[in-house]
């Protein structure tokens, strides 16, 4: 078994998970994983745990795609709120110059499926904060 | 590798002359001989790569690994022993296979059980999105398929397991259905003005998959609505999406790393 170095920890007492990966496509499908075993403890409809994987996926490879030197990991925390999960994503590296974190291609995909979407600036970093309802 | 024979005219030998030619080959090493066995046993090629289509890889592609897999086989296969070229040829077949997959890094070993359910599920939601009004929960899928929580969620992320691989938008055609036969005018996606733009990279994409993205992303549907509306089950409206979505980002990047250079 090769190590991944991939880290998960929940939190019983503020309701929140958190996951760290490696920064690579190949990591993203533990946060999926964990998307979806949290949305089903919340009884989520099958259309929003889809839509809960595209806002993932696509939030996921904008950060790899936009930091600058690359990202070396990904951090993803998951909120469990009433009637949905809100969900905070960055890499550990800055937002480069060239491309715009969101394109407006994203943007329409993002706004289609979670329910709220904005992005911060943490010091130079991107961290994507969106919710989606469960139904 | 260029002595294959091209794909579609091939015609199956009887048995007997299976094992006749393969002793002949033995003897003498004509690759004539050798080109007509490989060709002879593509459609078993053909058949075992379709077995492996849908996971995210195009078929064109499982075929050309499938072939190798034959060749292999081909100059491996002791005509005197007592299996037929066929039966000894399909576990390398299958094998060349699977080592693909695994290459890419995604285990293809998704148990049976899983697998059985994955195709129930399909028609296990749609029914359930037409009984309950609305795209159903996990509970309720689990429920009506006689079947755990943590058994359907497996079975959905099986189905769901190659979707980040890169994918060829076409590999999945079925019929095509009237709406997408009218063709389509596209408004919404036209309008976007990225920088690296999207629009020339959908003008690409299959009349369905265009068609599906345009409904949900520009205008709303849920994926149950597009099931409906397309005629198709959410589970595969959910996997073309996923699919899509994840060639146009790949295609996207690629052009994003393209103009920095």
């Amino acid at each position: 078994m090769r190590s991944f170095r991939l880290w998960v920890e929940s939190d019983p007492l503020s309701d929140r998970v958190v996951v760290r990966i490696p920064a690579s496509t190949r990591h993203v499908a533990l946060v999926r994983a964990t998307a979806t075993s949290l949305a089903a403890l919340l009884d989520f409809t099958y259309d929003r745990l889809m839509d809960l994987h595209i806002a993932i996926d696509e939030i996921c490879s904008r950060i790899l795609a936009t930091s600058a030197p690359p990202a070396t990991r990904l951090e993803v925390t998951f909120h469990v709120e009433d009637g949905g999960l809100r969900i905070e994503a960055s890499g550990d590296s800055p937002l480069g110059t060239k491309a715009p974190f969101l394109t407006s291609w994203s943007k329409s995909i993002l706004d289609s499926v979670t329910d709220r979407i904005e992005v911060q600036d943490l010091d130079g970093v991107a961290c994507a904060v969106f919710s989606v309802a469960k139904g | 590798m260029s002595g294959l024979p091209s794909q579609g005219r091939h015609q199956q030998l009887p048995k007997p002359e299976v094992k006749r030619l393969f002793r002949e080959l033995r003897k003498s090493g004509d690759h004539d001989i050798r080109n007509r066995l490989i060709e002879s046993h593509l459609g078993l090629v053909e058949y075992l790569a379709r077995r492996f289509a849908g996971r995210g890889e195009p078929l064109d592609d499982l075929v050309q690994v499938a072939t190798i897999g034959l060749v292999k086989a081909v100059d491996r296969f002791d005509p005197h022993r007592q299996v037929e070229f066929s039966t000894y040829a399909t576990p390398t077949i299958v094998g060349e296979l699977k080592r693909h997959f695994r290459d890419k890094g995604w285990a293809v070993r998704v148990p049976r059980r899983l697998q059985e359910l994955n195709l129930r599920l399909g028609s296990v939601i749609s029914q359930l999105t037409q009984d309950l009004q609305r795209s159903p929960t996990v509970a309720e899928i689990a429920r009506a398929s006689e079947a755990t929580e943590e058994e359907v969620l497996e079975a959905l992320d099986s189905a769901h397991a190659y979707s980040l691989i890169s994918l060829d938008a076409g590999a999945d055609r079925e019929g095509l259905s009237y709406h997408e036969q009218i063709g389509y005018v596209d408004e919404g996606l036209e309008a976007l003005e990225d920088r690296v733009s999207v629009g020339p990279l959908l003008k690409l994409l299959p009349p369905r998959e265009r068609r599906m993205l345009h409904l949900r992303f520009f205008k709303g549907m849920t994926q149950s609505d597009i099931a409906e509306e397309l005629g198709i089950s959410q589970m595969h409206v959910s996997r073309l999406l996923a699919k899509t979505l994840a060639s146009l980002r790949e295609a996207l990047e690629d052009r994003e790393r393209e103009e920095e250079g």
